[in-house]
């Protein structure tokens, strides 16, 4: 009875509220020390809340963190480290221009005297090799890839010793051979004695890694259970608190003419190929995939069709009609809606609220202004309508959409885009960071929208959601179109090829 | 011990109320305007003046600088709202506020400096810069070996331009071969207060083998000065007696006896003696000169004094007529 | 915006005023000086119609140029061109009233205006050109326009518009019927004495009602829309269809414009002539403006008052102290910068300390 007390974190009754918004009610849970545990919700659930409590950013309202049966106060993340716990943010904390170990010692340089580099990178080189890291220690941060950035952020948290690891959304940005990588290494430190906390919103990799999880649900915690009585749609079950509604896949045949035509694109920046003879066509009526590991072109592909950038060579016509001849309000007009890859950098303001944020691109329509000024009444209006019919919450038009959650914000963009008739839609990862209940609502949305005869280019770094809503898949690897499959005879190992190694072999059958 | 408390608070006391005890002193304001008492120059002499005033008269000074155009009319305003009796206005800005004050308080005195302005309350005092700057050119013409003398101007206005001119007149009074080489420091009133462009100015003159520069610029001047100490030749200033400055390197100054007039428009007033009206200071009143001093000894002969003497009888007895900028003006 | 909110707003400027009297204060005594002339020339320049009207005078340039800098703030542009942009509209109004001398003045007075708006519109458009077309930096553009500017303008002064007859620097003046009346003239009217021998002048309404325009102008129309949303989030609002160029040249034109109306109370209400160095640096201490105010329209008239007063509080402190100069107000200025910028360091910090003080 005693020993399990012992090697446990416990939460006990932690509260936390923002203003009016209670991020975490009551919430308790243990962790088992020297187990890889998971936390999942959906977003807003409350489970970034609880970690960054438990990493000191900030002090829980009630209720205490328990260790070992002890009770702490954590009032910084300086607490947390000096205690042994680490964290690796969805967002990497890392100068790109510094290299590997000066990013690894950051923050714990010494402030007087000269560093001791060789000694340094002599123990940052065992480390390496104990948990079978593969980073070169003087490589500038910005050269690597996004998978080997991530190794750096948790090689510094075992160079600061750190015996209990968060990794806040790690999957949300790796290739499925990155995740495999990952949770080799993960598994190594947990045979090392580490503990390691990971907060996901991905179903199968819970299930495929984990000993336990906690299963958080608006602020409370639903359940912790052993990962071995779960299966994948229990699991959906308990986050979404209902049952999964299957998706529809409608079949629409295709037309004779395609609504967006990409013809020999090509674009160079100063001496690098950033896409070359891009050719493909997008059909009222069908999905289109575009799979491809991110920074192969895609942004720039959407840069070019959303009009931010004209310095390509080649064609893009949106109904037959070269889109460099519209205004991008005139595209608009057309039926043209844009998901952006970045929704808080490229898709919202974030200090808007919601009723300003939805008439973002509309906002010049006659029915949303009356004369030079914007109608308030019109545009309440027009936002409610929205909420009603997308369930945004909380539903309320004049709330800033920076404090929504992500899925809330996402299924907000969509419907901004989408509350016009849409001829083409481009969905650039259109559920990135979503909780489950708000991917299912998007997907199911683009399908209606599917139906309706809108031709969609679905980018996307999710090969399960390219492959549940496409009816063609193209992949591009170096700016290069490599590959394209109908959807049935594509599977997932072969895309995941396709995009990391390319495809001389069979070029587009 | 506690014996001492009363003897102790009662002096204490005594020591407070003493000096309001004593004769009700009089109230003097003091209008400084942009250039500040620290000008080394023509607020420093109006300063000089008023604190001379101070210190013999025991008059009560107040002192303000103004920290912009707009408020050097307030600033007048407050003086006489406050029941100052005398109020000194330093410059020519200070005209219009002057005016327009003046005829507010009519019972209030007013001394303003370098303009004049007709209200009967007001003492305006003027100066004949150009028969103190026709001595400083006669000393500059005498003392350069290189028959080559410089004049660097502040602001370009007429009042420098009289200036020019009787240095020019003095110049070639001793010498009618001597060149004089002009140049002015700017056109906005950034130009009293800018002594590196002054410094450059300067240097460039000497390099072109001027040897004594005069340069009534304010503040600038210091930038003439440091000039003079690096070409190791020599400078004039102006308005304050500036020899103290660069011992050995200031020629001599010319002297706008600014701190005289001051002193004076104080002294009348605590005789209850005040007198409106326009005051133009000549040499004939000691208004302006040139100095000589323990600093400059060394670099003024006996003979040079003896020809500034003799010049300075016959423009007494107006022998000698100095040009003045402002009568060509208006022929023009 | 309810109570708590506007609570919450005022909360931050109101904690920075009071903690840079009390450093300002804490000076003073350092220096030997009672902290008591500070509450003195404060009170001097509110409490009585001769204060009140210099501190009103000087409010009101600097509400135009706190408007010029915080419609650029939020286009996410920086102005610091302002003191440029008022220099061309001052000299705007002399050049049209020398030129047009006699005219009535229903229609002199509008026209007036109307040159200044028009002429630091176009040197605030110049800016906005540079930026959007050419790319440069427009916090480099504006310093540069600064200087070209205000030469010029010097320029005028001292030579094609130049008051010959007087030694000072400054320009003929314009004619009765370009005057703006002071508000003395309308407290006369009523038999009030208030503001008897101040500048302050009519152009105070006229700033007022420009706050209040651009309140409407930013929150309520299309345009002001799409500048917000620039400012905000400039590649959101460009996948959009909001184009940066056009708005870019639009925040900079109308920015030139506000500032340009500072003439207006300058020459038309209260020199009645242009005088080489007329600002104080009212460009520079509008910025300072519509960083207290956080850009808020309506908080800009009332930073502006605050600025306004304790400019005007300087000249109080020369006559109150022997040993402290007017140059106290700039330091007090600077506290109350420093305390505002940092506002998330340091008032964030008193906050939170409050607020965890009140819960134990």
């Amino acid at each position: 009875m005693h020993d399990p007390i012992q090697n446990k974190i416990t939460f006990s009754k932690i509260t936390k509220t923002f203003g009016a918004v209670v991020a975490n009610q009551e919430v308790s849970f243990s962790i088992v020390k020297g187990s890889i545990h998971g936390v999942v919700g959906e977003n807003g659930a409350g489970k970034s809340t609880i970690m960054k409590i438990l990493y000191g950013m900030f002090p829980p309202d009630s209720g205490e963190i328990l260790f070992d049966e002890r009770s702490i106060t954590l009032s910084t993340p300086h607490d947390a480290i000096q205690l042994g716990i680490g964290m690796v943010h969805q967002h990497f904390m890392l100068v790109p221009t510094l290299t590997v170990w000066e990013n690894i010692i950051l923050g714990q340089e010494p402030t007087l005297g000269r560093l001791n580099k060789a000694a340094i990178v002599k123990s940052l080189e065992a480390i390496k090799t104990l948990y079978g890291f593969h980073v070169d220690l003087n490589a500038r941060v910005e050269s690597l890839s996004v998978g080997h950035q991530q190794q750096v952020e948790i090689l510094k948290l075992l160079y600061r010793d750190a015996s209990i690891l968060i990794l806040d959304e790690p999957t949300a940005v790796l290739t499925p051979q990155e995740v495999d990588s990952l949770f080799d290494k993960l598994r190594t430190l947990k045979k090392a004695g580490k503990t390691i906390v990971v907060v996901t919103h991905k179903l199968k990799e819970i299930l495929k890694f984990t000993d336990f999880v906690t299963v958080m649900r608006q602020g409370q915690t639903i359940e912790t259970l052993p990962t071995s009585t779960l299966t994948e749609s229990s699991l959906a079950e308990k986050i979404i608190g209902r049952k999964r509604i299957p998706l529809n896949r409608p079949q629409v045949l295709r037309a004779h003419s395609p609504i967006l035509s990409v013809e020999s694109v090509s674009l160079t920046c100063s001496n690098s190929t950033l896409l070359k003879n891009l050719q493909f066509q997008v059909f009222p009526g069908e999905i289109v995939g575009l799979a491809g590991v991110e920074g192969h072109g895609q942004q720039e592909l959407v840069e070019i069709l959303a009009r931010a950038r004209k310095d390509y060579t080649g064609k893009v016509t949106l109904q037959g009609k070269d889109i460099k001849e519209s205004s991008t309000y005139e595209l608009k007009q057309q039926g043209f809606s844009l998901i952006p890859p970045d929704r808080y950098r490229e898709a919202m303001v974030p200090t808007f609220s919601l009723s300003e944020n939805v008439i973002l691109g509309h906002h010049r329509e006659e029915n949303i202004k009356s004369g030079a000024f914007l109608s308030k009444e019109k545009m309440t209006q027009f936002a409610r309508e929205l909420i009603q019919a997308f369930d945004v919450r909380p539903g309320n038009p004049d709330q800033e959409m920076g404090s929504l959650s992500g899925g809330n914000q996402q299924k907000w963009v969509v419907a901004r885009e989408t509350a016009r008739e849409v001829s083409f839609l481009l969905a650039a990862h259109p559920t990135r960071g979503v909780d489950i209940g708000a991917i299912d609502f998007i997907h199911q949305h683009l399908l209606k929208l599917k139906s309706q005869g809108a031709g969609i280019l679905l980018i996307s770094s999710e090969l399960d959601e390219l492959l549940e809503l496409s009816d063609r898949i193209l992949v591009i690897f170096q700016g290069e179109m490599v590959a394209e499959v109908e959807k049935e005879k594509a599977s997932e190992t072969q895309l995941g090829l396709w995009m990391t190694r390319g495809h001389q072999k069979e070029k587009c059958p | 011990m506690s014996f001492f408390h009363p003897f102790i608070i009662l002096s204490a006391l005594l020591l407070t109320l003493l000096p309001s005890l004593s004769f009700p002193q009089l109230k003097v304001g003091l209008a400084l305007d942009k250039g500040g008492r620290d000008d080394k120059s023509f607020n420093a002499a109006a300063f000089k003046g008023a604190t001379e005033a101070k210190e013999k008269l025991g008059i009560t000074l107040k002192t303000v600088e103004s920290s912009d155009d707009i408020s050097l009319e307030p600033t007048l305003r407050t003086f006489a709202q406050k029941g100052y009796p005398l109020v000194v206005a330093v410059g020519f800005v200070q005209k219009d506020a002057v005016e327009k004050v003046s005829q507010e308080f009519p019972k209030t005195h007013f001394v303003l400096i370098d303009s004049t302005t007709p209200s009967p309350n007001v003492r305006s005092i003027v100066f004949k810069e150009h028969e103190g700057s026709f001595l400083v050119g006669a000393l500059a013409a005498m003392a350069s070996k290189t028959q080559k003398v410089g004049f660097v101007g502040g602001m370009d206005i007429p009042m420098i331009r009289r200036f020019q001119m009787g240095y020019e007149a003095g110049v070639k009074h001793i010498n009618p071969k001597a060149k004089v080489i002009n140049n002015y420091i700017g056109s906005t009133s950034d130009a009293w207060r800018n002594p590196s462009k002054a410094k450059e100015l300067a240097l460039s003159q000497y390099n072109k083998g001027v040897d004594v520069i005069f340069s009534p610029a304010g503040a600038s001047g210091l930038g003439v000065f440091d000039a003079a100490e690096q070409s190791n030749k020599l400078a004039i200033g102006c308005d304050s007696n500036q020899n103290w400055v660069k011992p050995g390197k200031i020629l001599t100054s010319m002297l706008k006896k600014v701190d005289v007039a001051v002193y004076q428009a104080i002294e009348l007033e605590t005789r209850n003696a005040f007198q409106g009206g326009i005051f133009d200071l000549g040499l004939s009143d000691n208004g302006v000169g040139y100095s000589l001093d323990e600093f400059n000894r060394s670099l003024i002969s006996k003979e040079m004094e003896n020809k500034i003497n003799s010049i300075k009888t016959e423009m007494a007895q107006q022998k000698i007529v100095v040009p003045d900028y402002y009568i060509q003006m208006k022929k023009n | 915006m309810n109570r708590r909110h506007l609570f919450q707003v005022l909360l931050g400027p109101g904690l920075a005023i009071l903690i840079s009297a009390l450093l300002t204060a804490g000076i003073l005594l350092a220096f030997g000086e009672s902290p008591a002339i500070l509450w003195e020339a404060f009170t001097s320049t509110f409490f009585n119609g001769f204060g009140l009207g210099y501190t009103l005078f000087y409010t009101t340039p600097l509400i135009l140029t706190g408007l010029s800098v915080a419609l650029c703030f939020h286009a996410g542009l920086f102005n610091i061109g302002a003191e440029g942009q008022l220099h061309f509209g001052a000299a705007a109004i002399i050049g049209i009233a020398l030129l047009f001398p006699h005219l009535p003045p229903f229609v002199a007075i509008p026209l007036g205006m109307l040159s200044s708006i028009v002429a630091g519109g176009v040197w605030g458009w110049i800016a906005g050109f540079l930026k959007a077309k050419r790319g440069s930096h427009e916090v480099i553009v504006t310093i540069l326009l600064n200087f070209i500017g205000i030469t010029f303008v010097n320029y005028l002064i001292l030579y094609p518009f130049k008051n010959t007859q007087v030694q000072n620097p400054e320009t003929l003046a314009i004619s009765k019927s370009y005057f703006v009346p002071p508000l003395s003239d309308i407290s006369a009217f009523f038999g009030s004495e208030l503001f008897r021998t101040t500048p302050v002048n009519c152009t105070l309404f006229l700033s007022v009602i420009f706050a209040v325009i651009c309140h409407f102008f930013l929150f309520k129309t299309v345009q002001g829309y799409e500048l917000r949303a620039l400012g905000q989030n400039a590649s959101a609002a460009r996948f959009n269809g909001i184009s940066l160029t056009r708005n870019t040249m639009i925040a900079f034109t109308l920015a030139g414009a506000l500032a340009g109306l500072v003439g207006v109370n300058e020459v038309m209400g209260f020199q009645h002539k242009l005088i080489e160095g007329f600002s104080p640096q009212y460009g520079f201490t509008g910025i300072a403006v519509a960083l207290m105010a956080r850009n808020n329209p309506i908080g800009i008239v009332l930073a502006a008052f605050l600025f306004g007063a304790i400019h005007n509080g300087a000249r109080e402190i020369e006559f109150l102290s022997e040993r402290i100069s007017k140059e106290i107000s700039i330091v007090m200025e600077a506290l109350l910068i420093i305390l505002i910028a940092g506002h998330q360091f340091f008032i964030a910090k008193i906050i939170h300390f409050f607020k965890r003080g009140s819960r134990d």
